[in-house]
């Protein structure tokens, strides 16, 4: 993880060169140049070389679609695995890409293999030897193998057609790279186990190392037998045969193996992955120890079948297997007499008869009786806790549901189930069903408990963004705004919205779900608290202020920068929401200001413009005064007016009284007068 | 309404015999002091006449011209006091126009300040509430260049 931090943080050292394109100052490659052998559904195959060795043409790059990035979790395992029977894997990175203008994850290759072991699909070769196998296959492929295991990684993708033939004469060969395609989602049924059969594509997970030595054991088989016995088989038959049959004997058939390889292959074919050979009983076999392999205990049979549909099932999991895609009808079946009669009588399961009733009574009596599908999804975990999590016809291994929450981005139904399927807790109720969890499983268990919260939450940074990031950790951001450039980490977050802004801000807002999410899960140290006082501002409708200073909390944890088109976006998304002052002068100003900084780009200038408390707050109480005084004003105003009108009224009322004073005093000062003059 | 006074009257005997009293004696001294009581009835007639026309209005008319009257007849009532107290001498008062001229005259100044006032206080009045407007005014928009129209908007419940 830290690799793929510190890769993407070296943007610097990306160039586009026209149809040649730089990556880490090491790597051209050619744009122009496609090689479609390497296409995919997730990527296009592209010529490389090393920018010093001009005449090297061994190298390829594969630039993928960026809905589709590559085993991101796994990819820094994978890099420079020097091992000398897998594809090398160079380096990778972020680039500039051409056609449109965005930016593209690509990994580079060494090609080491020289042809494809399998010319063509269902072709046949000539059949491997015992010592052949041993020590051109079996042996390279063991190492491989130990090298991931320590790794801590799976390929997922062992099968003929990643299959090639080294340089050398002999037949030794060499495994294609596996980070391009989500695990198991491009692997033939034949060579995914019954359970991860069982699956959608996307949903089979990275898996254990019993996934990938399976895939080994089905490989070899082939190879002994010189190639695919059962491709004219649909798949359907394949996954049938090896639930009814067990995969050795679908397999191997009547086939006569090498004495040696037997117990090699039936080892490594059993289909219980608890019983199933792991590295170090191969090692051993290697060494020249020879094992018996448990016997592999199928499923119970019964003497009397169970009709169905018009068709006989002597098994309970061949059953389950075709009740899980009916749906809710299914259930039907479940609950039936008839079926608990069968399971008591012909497979001895009084107990899990007795489960099944009880089960369904429970369910029934706690209200999910209004959800059919929950109750078929428990009792297929009680009946058969080794397939995958069914619910709606969905099947998803509970390692793979990360991988289905991403391929559910562009398929609404998908997205609704598994929505459902975890709000439901369903993924809860598989590993508490199981007999026993591996480590991985059991660290499982606290991350489902917490996601049906999440996925509940209508909260902005919450919901199934929340989720997909929360199962992806290595997930670029997949908003509508970013997936076209490969927004790995914080530090691309906002150098890519100053990107996309000149030619979003018209339509759209500068954040969504998945922004949110990706914010409160990748920044380090405090995401969770970015987005929390994100969304108490935008409940305080001060929306463009909350927008800002979510970007702002996000670029003062990274390099920082100027983002003039970013400033420019969100000002314009709601373009008072940042300056409300009430006082016009003040507004004017404060607005001067702030286009200057959104000019300059200047998030944390326009923030500390837009948040300055203080001038608020002294802006509320003068508003406040001036108001009174307005009101006061206006009062005075209506008095004056009200004594206009009636002013003949109040000036003969005011005349009577002056006059009467002065007729007084002059009363007074004449009478004296007239009395000096008279008498 | 009328009953209650008369109520009022019942309850209070002692203010009914003031009343009585006062009518006496006043008739005494227009006995006593007849020339007088003659000289004041003739001078202060335009007051008296003001004094119901007015009745029921404020009587600043009547303030006016009684004590513009008064004023005038004060003099000639010592005039009669000093020399012989009769109805003689008041006649010969009358006799000059002097006298009209001084008593009337006075009483006519009284109604003429009463009667120039009011436009002299209207002039006055609205050259004060014009200046006062206008300041008001202009306070007013001062605010409103400050504040905007938002200081005229009613806070929203």
């Amino acid at each position: 993880m830290e690799n793929a931090l510190n890769k993407t943080q070296n943007d610097s050292k990306i160039a586009f060169l026209g149809s040649e394109i730089l990556l880490n100052d090491q790597y051209i490659i050619y744009s122009d140049q496609p090689l479609s052998e390497h296409n995919s559904y997730t990527c296009l195959g592209f010529k490389a070389r090393y920018i010093e060795e001009v005449e090297e043409d061994n190298l390829y790059a594969l630039v993928f679609h960026p809905k589709t990035p590559p085993r991101l979790d796994l990819i820094d395992a994978f890099k420079n695995l020097h091992d000398l029977n897998l594809e090398l894997l160079l380096d990778w990175g972020v680039v500039e890409w051409s056609q449109p203008s965005s930016r593209r994850i690509v990994t580079i290759f060494r090609k080491i293999g020289v042809e494809p072991l399998f010319k063509k699909k269902n072709l046949e070769i000539e059949p491997y030897i015992e010592e052949e196998l041993i020590n051109d296959v079996i042996q390279p492929l063991y190492h491989l193998l130990d090298n991931l295991f320590v790794r801590g990684a799976t390929h997922r993708h062992i099968n003929p057609s990643n299959l090639f033939l080294g340089e050398t004469t002999r037949r030794q060969v060499i495994l294609g790279q596996c980070v391009s395609i989500p695990p198991g989602f491009d692997q033939p049924i034949l060579f995914e186990t019954i359970d991860s059969s069982l699956a959608h594509p996307s949903a089979r997970g990275n898996g254990a190392m019993s996934n990938d030595l399976y895939a080994l054991g089905v490989l070899l088989a082939i190879l002994v037998m010189g190639g695919n016995p059962l491709f004219d088989l649909k798949d359907e038959e394949i996954l049938e045969s090896k639930i009814v049959n067990g995969s050795f004997l679908t397999i191997i058939g009547t086939f006569k193996l090498p004495l040696g390889l037997i117990e090699l292959l039936r080892g490594l074919l059993i289909d219980n992955c608890r019983d199933r050979w792991n590295l170090n009983d191969l090692k051993l076999w290697l060494d020249g120890r020879r094992l018996t392999p448990k016997p592999s205990i199928s499923a119970k049979k019964s003497l009397r079948a169970f009709v169905f549909e018009k068709k006989s099932y002597y098994q309970l999991d061949h059953l389950i297997k075709d009740i899980m895609v009916m749906g809710s009808q299914g259930l039907d079946v479940l609950k039936s007499n008839k079926l608990h009669e069968w399971i008591k009588r012909s497979l001895n399961g009084d107990v899990l008869a007795v489960e099944i009733e009880n089960l369904y009574v429970s369910l029934s009596s706690m209200g999910t009786i209004s959800n059919p599908e929950k109750i078929l999804s428990r009792i297929v975990f009680l009946t058969t806790p080794n397939f995958p999590i069914v619910y709606k016809k969905l099947i998803v291994m509970i390692d793979g549901i990360a991988n289905a929450l991403v391929y559910a981005i562009d398929h609404s139904e998908i997205k609704q189930i598994l929505s459902e399927m975890i709000s439901l807790r369903l993924p809860v109720n598989w590993l508490a069903a199981q007999k026993s969890l591996s480590s991985h499983q059991t660290k499982l268990i606290s991350v489902f408990e917490k996601l049906p919260i999440s996925i509940n939450s209508s909260n902005y940074g919450q919901g199934y963004e929340r989720c997909l990031y929360e199962m992806n950790p290595h997930l670029p951001c997949m908003s509508p705004l970013l997936y076209d450039l490969a927004v790995l980490t914080i530090e691309d977050l906002l150098p890519c919205l100053e990107r996309i802004a000149p030619k979003e801000s018209q339509n759209s807002s500068p954040f969504d779900k998945h922004i949110l999410a990706f914010i409160a899960l990748r920044s380090k140290g405090g995401g969770e608290s970015i987005v929390t006082e994100f969304r108490l501002n935008h409940e305080r409708n001060k929306v463009s202020l909350a927008i800002l200073k979510l970007y702002v909390n996000i670029l003062k944890k990274t390099k920082g920068g100027f983002f003039p088109h970013l400033a420019k976006w969100i000002a314009s998304f709601s373009p008072l929401g940042l300056v409300s002052y009430k006082n016009v002068n003040r507004q004017n100003e404060i607005l001067l200001k702030l286009n200057e900084a959104i000019k300059k780009g200047d998030l944390i200038a326009m923030n500390d413009i837009a948040d300055d408390n203080k001038l608020i707050e002294k802006d509320k109480i003068e508003f406040e005064n001036a108001k009174q005084t307005y009101v006061t004003i206006q009062k005075f105003i209506q008095m004056i007016e009200d004594e206009k009108q009636n002013l003949d009224k109040v000036v003969r009322f005011l005349g009577g009284k002056i006059a009467s004073l002065i007729c007084l005093v002059l009363a007074l000062i004449g009478s004296f007068i007239l009395l000096l003059v008279l008498i | 309404m009328k009953n209650k006074k008369i109520e009022q009257v019942k309850k209070n005997p002692s203010k009914k015999s003031f009343g009585l009293f006062s009518f006496l004696m006043l008739v005494s001294l227009c006995i006593v002091f007849k020339a007088t009581f003659v000289l004041l009835i003739i001078a202060l007639l335009p007051t008296l006449v003001m004094f119901f026309v007015e009745r029921k209005t404020t009587q600043y008319l009547t303030f006016c011209i009684g004590t513009m009257n008064l004023m005038g007849t004060i003099p000639f009532v010592f005039m009669i006091w000093k020399k012989n107290h009769g109805i003689t001498n008041v006649l010969e008062l009358f006799a000059m126009p002097k006298t009209w001229l001084i008593i009337y005259g006075g009483a006519a100044i009284g109604l003429a300040i009463y009667s120039i006032m009011p436009s002299i206080v209207k002039f006055f009045r609205t050259s004060f509430l014009r200046n006062q407007l206008a300041f008001a005014e202009k306070e007013k928009q001062k605010i409103l260049d400050d504040w905007g129209s938002k200081i005229d908007e009613k806070e929203e419940k």
